[in-house]
């Protein structure tokens, strides 16, 4: 039986921007029928965002819009007006999952906070992603991705020691956010299936972000260290540079673990015993020599050639790629990972496909919606209303 | 507690290493899943830890610096990734070793996995294997690069994912090399990707009648954090270049050094009134008005000027203060937090972020709750300590396998399972 994972779960999607969407869209790749509730007139605000084909900008070919939206329906809904929400209500009752993103105590506001619509629909899962959480001091401060990943307590491992911490590229942590909240709600759905009851879900991104501290923060509860970001030298990889020149003007990702196997990889199997590098601690100490074996080495070797060598020996290497290389990368073209989309209005492209084969059930891929493309469907032939009252919404800025 | 559960009554058999799974079965056994951590007597988890040789400072992280007398057992690292689970040291190599184990899959709903793809079906315990014992098993696997194709029997961690992605290339300073995060950030990305995966899965197993094999790559999982760059390219063929912390809109955007050592401030402006207010705090509102600064396109224009009046400011700040007085004045501010600073944040402390934990032979310290995404009605707890080595072979064999005290005993004697760790420490140094 090949029926997608989510057939029959309905969603309605009134978040914007990354984190929300992202999480909606595996939603949909894994079969729910996702409902954007975007606002009349505008949308969604990545919509307005880049990159747009020939940097031309238009809110139907936002290229960052379009992949984060794959697979989902389109309605407009002004929810400021009472007959906006009436609507949302509506829709409601029929929804499983409601995801959103605005300021804490907006949707409450508004009367459509979790309190109002858990009375429509018992069995809706709510979920908010906000920078801080719908409590606590910071919850009204505003933040974008790079304040989030400063406050999570992870930038300052990343970076020089001479230079300032450095972010992720892109919205990193927005994409984070939008997984976590994908988890939270599955585990929501599986216990309303035991229960009956449906619940909410407040997303912290910064507590998102905290989760991925790793270990440190008990570094100093348990030793009292407070450590220094270290750029591409670790003591964990024996103070040598991570980064290193190829033969053919590229750059590799190096690592010297199993040690065994990386001395014979770079050709020096006597390093194996030498007792300069015996230890961990001792290979911290000696990292500018073991550097210096490191260098010869690569520069004499093309980079995927170093790249293919070292995984044969289970030495974890990596060519250092740019985003152009994806679109050639023999491992993820063997997979079809790339799904080719098109789109009226801004062409056809590539889109990365799900990262996870559920079993041989296929995952849903289709083009993101034009703004409000499905107000019929969803409002003449779902709720009932007549094309006349739609005319008529759509002529007040309801829709 | 009393906290409803919404993961009980399920069990998770977790093989593992590094982070990814790790982090799916920390999260599985917070929501209340019967996490097993399975390991080798011969050969511990990484984070335990050097087995016979510990060095304090270098390797792992004990309490006070001191390895103790069992340090597998004390190591920070293993404490924290490992919380709330159970742990069975069962020998896979041996067939007594795969019987039990074979024994324990009848009995489990998922089994987790991050090893290398193949590394399961080379002991004879693939998916296909493993539905003949269990046809409701859910098996996840969690290589870097999937089970095919030309990388799937490549080893990977986060760094390297990182390189392979195009994400590292855009991580760092214009002037310098690629910078790799050391955060193998992928790691827990794709470790709570599959907690959702795996809850779909046994959602499905009802309505499908059996279980399935759920695959991940993580390069791939990886990838779709970068498809903003990647739409860019196919649409203008632009490979994005890295720019520090700048952004290609706003200015400023970045981080700006603070009074003390190391302390920084992140300061982001979109929009012009932002840029007023700013201003205002800073005690230079004449700034606003300056034809460098007074719109958005000449604040990108003379971004190198923005950031020099700011961090002119944020030097003679402390960053808390600076942070609150900015957010106050409605522009988006926040300081780079240590680690360390973390159990004395204010936010953290209003909404209950870090809980003890009592360890038998650690002591008691302070461990992050749920990842970031609070359950209402069901939230879960930190449920128990990183379990010792082996702790539970008693309770997994004898209790929930029923095998006999002597059966128990005869498999600790041909060291299938063993309490503390056998042998030479593959890991060692």
């Amino acid at each position: 039986m090949n029926v997608p994972v989510l057939s029959g779960i309905t969603v309605l999607d009134l978040s914007q921007d990354v984190a929300g969407p992202f999480c909606t869209k595996m939603l949909a790749e894994m079969g729910a029928e996702v409902i954007k509730v975007e606002p009349a007139g505008v949308g969604d605000s990545s919509r307005q965002a880049g990159p747009f084909p020939g940097d031309v900008p238009n809110p139907e070919a936002s290229g960052l819009f379009l992949y984060l939206n794959t697979a989902k329906k389109s309605v407009t809904l002004n929810l400021a007006s009472v007959t906006g929400r009436k609507l949302l209500k509506e829709l409601v009752k029929q929804a499983d999952i409601l995801v959103e993103s605005s300021s804490p105590g907006y949707m409450e506001r508004l009367g459509i906070g979790y309190q109002d619509l858990e009375q429509v629909n018992p069995r809706l899962i709510m979920t908010g992603i906000t920078p801080f959480g719908q409590t606590g001091p910071y919850k009204d401060y505003k933040a974008e991705d790079i304040i989030s990943f400063a406050m999570g307590g992870i930038m300052g491992a990343v970076g020089d020691p001479d230079r300032s911490p450095v972010k992720l590229p892109g919205t990193a942590t927005h994409y984070f956010a939008g997984v976590h909240a994908f988890g939270g709600l599955m585990v929501a759905l599986l216990y309303r299936d035991a229960s009956d009851a449906g619940q909410y879900i407040d997303v912290s991104i910064m507590e998102v972000v905290a989760s991925h501290t790793n270990s440190e923060y008990l570094r100093y509860a348990y030793e009292g260290r407070k450590g220094m970001r270290s750029g591409n030298t670790s003591a964990f990889m024996g103070g040598i540079d991570m980064v290193q020149p190829t033969g053919d003007g590229g750059l590799i990702l190096v690592a010297i673990a199993p040690w065994e196997n990386f001395c014979e990889f770079i050709e020096h199997p006597e390093l194996v015993t030498d007792p300069r590098f015996a230890t961990r601690a001792e290979r911290a100490k000696h990292g500018k020599e073991l550097n210096e074996y490191i260098v010869a080495f690569t520069k004499a070797h093309p980079k995927e050639e170093l790249f293919q060598r070292a995984q044969e020996k289970r030495v974890t290497w990596a060519p250092i790629n740019t985003v152009a290389d994806l679109l050639t990368s023999p491992q993820l073209l063997y997979r079809d990972f790339f799904k080719a989309l098109d789109h009226p209005v801004a062409g056809a492209y590539q889109y990365p496909g799900s990262p996870v084969r559920l079993g041989d059930i296929p995952s849903v891929y289709q083009r993101a919606p034009l703004l409000g493309e499905h107000n019929e469907e969803v409002y003449v032939q779902r709720l009932g209303y007549s094309r006349a009252d739609l005319e008529k919404l759509r002529q007040v800025g309801v829709i | 507690m009393s906290t409803t559960l919404p993961l009980k009554g399920i069990r998770v058999l977790e093989l593992s290493v590094a982070w990814a799974a790790p982090f799916c079965g920390k999260n599985l056994a917070y929501l209340g899943a019967e996490v097993v951590k399975v390991e080798a007597p011969y050969r511990p988890d990484g984070h335990r830890g050097s087995i016979f040789n510990p060095t304090p400072g270098v390797g792992a992280t004990y309490p006070q610096g001191e390895p103790g007398e069992r340090p597998w057992n004390r190591t920070g690292t293993f404490h924290e990734r490992y919380r709330s689970k159970l742990d069975i040291s069962l020998d896979l190599a041996k067939p007594e070793g795969r019987d039990a184990f074979r024994e324990l899959v009848g009995v489990s709903d998922v089994v987790l996995v991050n090893y290398r793809a193949g590394v399961m079906d080379n002991l004879g315990l693939g998916y296909d294997a493993l539905k003949e014992i269990n046809p409701q098993i859910i098996m996840a696997l969690l290589p870097g690069f999937g089970l095919t194709g030309p990388y799937r029997d490549y080893s990977s961690y986060g760094s390297n994912l990182e390189a392979l992605t195009g994400a590292m290339g855009l991580t760092g300073y214009p002037d310098r090399d690629p910078l790799n995060s050391n955060l193998t950030w992928p790691d827990p990305m794709v470790g709570v990707m599959a907690m959702g995966m795996i809850c779909a899965a046994i959602r499905h197993r009802k309505t499908r009648g059996e279980g399935m094999l759920v695959e991940f790559s993580q390069m791939e999982a990886t990838v779709r954090a970068m498809a903003g760059f990647l739409m860019d390219y196919q649409m203008n063929g632009r490979v994005a270049q890295r720019d520090g912390n700048r952004h290609p809109i706003y200015a400023p955007h970045g981080v700006f050094r603070c009074k003390g050592d190391d302390q920084w401030l992140a300061v982001v402006v979109r929009y012009d009134h932002e840029w007023e207010a700013l201003c205002k705090v800073m005690g230079k509102p004449e700034l606003s008005h300056d034809p460098r600064f007074a719109d958005c396109l000449a604040r990108l224009h003379h971004v190198d000027d923005v950031e020099r009046v700011v961090e002119a400011w944020t030097m003679t700040q402390d960053k808390v203060e600076a942070m609150r007085a900015l957010q106050q004045a409605g522009v988006a501010a926040g300081p780079v937090m240590p680690h360390y600073e973390h159990f004395t944040n204010p936010q953290y402390q209003a909404r209950g972020v870090f809980q003890e934990i009592s360890h038998p032979e650690a002591g008691t310290f302070l461990f992050q709750g749920i990842a970031g995404y609070r359950l209402s009605k069901t939230p879960g707890y930190n449920q128990r300590h990183a379990p010792l080595f082996g702790e539970h072979n008693r309770y997994l064999l004898h209790d929930v396998l029923g095998m006999t005290e002597d059966q128990v005993a005869d498999l600790e004697k041909k060291e299938v399972i063993s309490e503390v760790p056998l042998g030479e420490n593959a890991r060692s140094a």
